[in-house]
């Protein structure tokens, strides 16, 4: 069907609105896993992702995909979580540091927990982008439609990301 | 430098590229949308009930902003453009006649100021600054304008403590007959004058006159119900 008449039908239709959980929720799960790496708090804020999608159904236009719209709303939320967490941040990081120190690292064997801790220290936007363009496997321009960003401030915020990563993994790394 | 910080970067988007992000099995995932459809069964008519008072509330403010805009304009129109218009006029006579005009004394009508002074009507034109001087003209007061002039003579100061000249003593004429009524009316503010003649005896006379009665005359502005200095 038609995805735009799904949406219409969904405004007041519970079970349209089942269709889009069925079709978009394993997508929107995925991305929330991978930027928050816990499994209650993805499932959490998916729900809440759908939730959210479904209040303000009426001010999606279509102008661009459903998806994009969703991972939008979940970018947001997982942001605002992270937001919430910053009194902790600081306890967190230090927990960081101090795995990151005792970690045998070897430069030729990453794994997506190393690279997350990293991820970790970045402004929420930077995570944003890096997940979206490495893991998500969207292009600069679908990310930016996600981040609601212009393609050139999206690709500077990428840019900057990595510029950051590398000094942080410099400082743990030596022969980086 | 730069080329060191550019092969970097492409090294740490290749770790990137490398690495294998957590996959969660399909079955997990779909035990997760299953207890997600069992909290959209209790909540989805909440939500979309929510979303549509919502929007209601929304029409309704757009409505009562719309109002809103629509009194201020309307309230503009009233009162602020016939204030502006009366502190123009106020200023154009003062820099054109060099007379000073309170503000309550400008009258506004047809976007024009206009001000009575001395027995003539001042009309200022705002936008091009022209200042016109019109004579009233002479009409039949009504009975009821009549009796309205009198009973205002009659209550007031003025004719209770008559001067006729500088230097005799007050006396009261507000009880004594009234000879004649004329009305005066502005042509372009329409507003209107009466004239009333009221007897009096002059306190002293020239040796040898006979005793005589003369007339005393007030204005009366019967809209502002009192008398013309």
């Amino acid at each position: 069907m038609d995805e735009k008449k799904l949406i219409k039908r969904a405004l007041t239709d519970r079970e349209a609105f089942g269709e889009i959980v069925d079709l978009y929720y394993k997508e929107v799960f995925r991305y929330i896993y991978k930027r928050t790496f816990d499994r209650e708090l993805s499932k959490d804020l998916t729900q809440e992702t759908f939730l959210r999608a479904l209040k303000y159904l009426n001010s999606f236009k279509g102008k661009t995909l459903f998806i994009f719209y969703l991972l939008r709303i979940a970018t947001n939320l997982i942001n605002d979580h992270f937001k919430n967490e910053k009194r902790l941040r600081d306890i967190k990081d230090k927990h960081l540091n101090s795995v990151s120190a005792k970690r045998d690292i070897r430069s030729d064997s990453y794994d997506y927990s190393f690279m997350f801790d990293y991820l970790k220290k970045l402004p929420e936007i930077q995570q944003t982008a890096i997940t979206l363009v490495y893991f998500e496997d969207k292009n600069i321009k679908e990310a930016a439609i996600i981040m609601g960003k212009s393609y050139a401030v999206t690709r500077i915020i990428l840019h900057s990301a990595l510029s950051n990563l590398k000094k942080e993994i410099k400082k743990d790394i030596k022969n980086f | 430098m730069r080329k060191k910080n550019k092969k970097d970067i492409e090294k740490i988007e290749n770790m990137f590229r490398s690495v294998k992000p957590p996959e969660l099995t399909d079955e997990e995932i779909e035990s997760y949308k299953e207890d997600f459809n069992r909290v959209l069964l209790e909540k989805f008519s909440d939500i979309t009930l929510q979303r549509d008072r919502r929007r209601v509330l929304r029409v309704k403010l757009a409505y009562g902003l719309a109002i809103f805009a629509l009194v201020l304009t309307l309230f503009s129109f009233m009162y602020v453009k016939p204030y502006l218009i009366r502190v123009a006029t106020a200023r154009i006579i003062n820099e054109q006649l060099r007379i000073n005009i309170a503000l309550k004394d400008v009258i506004v009508k047809d976007g024009v100021g206009i001000v009575i002074y001395n027995y003539q009507e001042v009309v200022v034109n705002v936008p091009s600054e022209t200042v016109e001087i019109f004579q009233p003209v002479e009409y039949e007061p009504s009975d009821k304008e009549r009796e309205r002039a009198i009973e205002i003579i009659r209550n007031s100061k003025e004719s209770k403590d008559f001067v006729a000249k500088e230097g005799e003593a007050p006396q009261d004429i507000s009880k004594n007959d009234v000879v004649s009524i004329e009305g005066l009316m502005f042509p372009n503010s329409g507003k209107k004058l009466v004239e009333v003649y009221i007897t009096y005896t002059p306190e002293r006379y020239p040796p040898n006159a006979m005793l005589s009665m003369t007339t005393a005359k007030f204005t009366v502005d019967i809209e502002k119900g009192e008398i013309q200095p």
